[in-house]
């Protein structure tokens, strides 16, 4: 995820698109909302990936202690990688139910992605309001 | 072959006439296949302060209709709301009212 936010790829990439989508239908005015707002985009998601990897950076099970600013970047960094391998996916909705065949070549990917859905959910169940 | 100028960069003058730069623009949300139904709903209480009941509603209206708006106002305040969509991993856009 670090190594795709600081690649900084042309928008010919699905997944920096989806990362970093259009605002508007013209051409031109997203391009010039990108210009404004695409750096701090990008610096904002990298900090909280590197904030993220540095809490889970020790060898074997890692346990965060999520107090209430943690949480809002936590939940965008699993966003931001359920967005990335969902989008390399090529995943519909329909994609989302179904289980795949253990044998089949996206099915590791698929279940990362499933699974950092659950823990999205147990955050978002932990705050509940 | 004529250009034509963007109409928000158009403010008339015109007495009696609302200038461009009032109508308000609107903010999009769209659906995707991947963002969690509490997730979309959990950021739209955090960014617009909406209660449960109306950030579920509005999700509600993305998952089944595609697309909803959850806020309105001016040029800046949509681009603000887009950045801080965009910036949680919601596919937003901002269109003018017709």
């Amino acid at each position: 995820m670090k190594t795709l936010l600081q690649a900084d790829l042309p928008r010919v990439d699905d997944v920096t698109s989806r990362l970093f989508p259009d605002a508007f239908d013209d051409v031109r005015e997203s391009e010039k909302y990108r210009e404004l707002v695409g750096d701090e985009l990008r610096t904002m998601k990298l900090a909280a990936v590197a904030a993220f990897a540095t809490e889970i950076a020790a060898d074997g099970p890692a346990e965060i202690v999520l107090t209430t600013d943690a949480i809002p970047r936590l939940l965008s960094v699993l966003t931001d990688l359920r967005l990335a391998i969902g989008t390399r996916l090529g995943v519909t909705e329909k994609t989302m139910a179904t289980e795949l065949e253990p044998s089949h070549p996206d099915a590791p990917a698929l279940s990362v992605l499933h699974w950092l859905g659950w823990m999205q959910e147990s955050v978002l169940a932990a705050i509940d309001r | 072959m004529q250009t034509t100028i963007a109409p928000e960069r158009v403010e008339r003058d015109l007495p009696g006439e609302e200038s461009e730069s009032d109508r308000p623009w609107l903010v999009i949300v769209w659906n995707d296949p991947i963002n969690l139904m509490s997730y979309v709903t959990w950021v739209l209480q955090d960014l617009f302060g909406y209660s449960r009941s109306k950030a579920t509603k509005l999700m509600l209206q993305v998952h089944n209709q595609g697309r909803a708006v959850v806020s309105s106002g001016s040029r800046e305040k949509a681009e603000l709301d887009c950045f801080r969509l965009h910036g949680r991993g919601l596919w937003a856009t901002m269109t003018k009212t017709d």
